[in-house]
């Protein structure tokens, strides 16, 4: 018992998985795994609390999107949980690189964007632990073949994404929205009429 | 009162059904002027594409689900597969085309003919195929003609599946020869 406990907080201290708990809303919801071409989606996600360990900070939300969707589109951004005090303001980014070694660039997502210079890689992420909802609206392709309707959203920190260099919350773990594909069934036509 | 539900939804759906569904083969007047509409329910906004046979003319609706269609110029006899419509939907997926069998109906009547006959000759009953049909003319009464002084044209309409055809014959009519008064030479 007592190594199953040293071995839990030792991973928590090299890798700590800081992400608070997560959920989503997809509008409308799809039909057995699948949405028809053409057709549009709110996607709304919700995480609620992060850890900050090592005081990193959220940093940003990084989609990850299926070859199916044609369009991702921004609606609503997470409030600032800093406060007016701390500054800074959550940005949708089609790409974002960080300061922090390794750099990585990821996007498109919304980051949190401390020094308003447009560049949320360059600088910490949005301090304190609340709960942070944005919605985005995305287009299916037109395709009559089955592709990849995946959504996920992966949280990451400023030791991650942005200019801090803790690598506590290094750990980033994708939440998978949805994960169907596009509706293939072919249209049936019906009888001709003679009117 | 469950049995009477059950009957009366049968009953219903029996219309309904029978509202929807086109005989196939589609029959279409031989000749006919008047346009014919073909639809086919429809299943998004998409593409349709109707094809017809070369001797009839689409003359609206291309690329929607309904077209109208003239088959004046075709000839009698049954056109196999002689409409199709095919559909594929905005993100460029086709649907299995549906196509309809049309037979260009006609029938030709033919009378038996009558005469000649003397002015004012006895009446005959008149005899076509198929029966069933329509007389008509100078001197006729139902299926009998009686014969007057001069010629007369008889016609004779015979009218199914909504299709109607006639043909006519002349009766001719000889004058009744009159004899001048005897003379003593």
């Amino acid at each position: 018992m007592r190594l199953v406990i040293f071995i839990l907080l030792f991973c928590g201290y090299i890798h700590s998985q800081c992400n608070g708990i997560q959920s989503f809303t997809l509008t409308p919801p799809p039909v057995a795994g699948t949405y028809l071409p053409g057709q549009t989606v709110t996607a709304c996600y919700t995480m609620t609390g992060y850890t900050q360990a090592g005081t990193n900070w959220i940093e940003g939300f990084d989609l990850t999107l299926g070859a199916g969707w044609a369009t991702v589109t921004p609606q609503t951004a997470p409030a600032n949980c800093g406060g007016n005090g701390t500054g800074g303001q959550w940005v949708w980014k089609t790409t974002v690189t960080s300061t922090t070694t390794p750099i990585t660039t990821v996007g498109p997502g919304y980051f949190f964007d401390l020094t308003v210079d447009g560049n949320p890689g360059n600088d910490f992420g949005d301090a304190g632990s609340c709960v942070w909802t944005f919605c985005v609206t995305l287009t299916v392709a037109n395709a009559c073949t089955p592709q990849s309707l995946l959504l996920q959203v992966t949280p990451g920190s400023d030791g991650l994404w942005g200019s801090y260099t803790n690598t506590n919350c290094d750990l980033a773990t994708p939440f998978t929205v949805f994960n169907g594909t596009i509706n293939t069934t072919p249209p049936v036509l019906g009888a001709i009429q003679h009117n | 009162m469950k049995q009477l539900l059950f009957i009366a939804t049968m009953l219903i759906s029996s219309i309904a059904w029978s509202q929807l569904t086109t005989t196939n083969p589609d029959t279409v007047c031989y000749q006919t002027a008047a346009l014919s509409t073909y639809t086919v329910p429809s299943v998004g906004a998409g593409t349709y594409t109707w094809t017809v046979p070369a001797c009839a003319t689409l003359t609206a609706g291309q690329g929607t689900n309904s077209i109208q269609v003239n088959w004046s110029a075709c000839p009698a006899g049954l056109i196999p597969n002689a409409i199709t419509v095919s559909y594929t939907s905005a993100a460029g997926c086709p649907a299995t085309p549906v196509t309809l069998n049309v037979l260009i109906y006609q029938v030709v009547p033919v009378i038996t003919p009558v005469g000649p006959f003397c002015a004012n000759a006895p009446c005959v009953t008149l005899a076509a195929n198929p029966t069933g049909g329509v007389w008509s003319g100078t001197g006729v009464s139902g299926n009998q003609f009686c014969p007057g002084i001069t010629n007369a044209l008889i016609t004779y309409t015979y009218t199914q599946s909504g299709c109607t055809f006639s043909a006519n014959t002349g009766a001719v009519i000889n004058p009744v020869p009159v004899l001048s008064p005897i003379q003593h030479n």
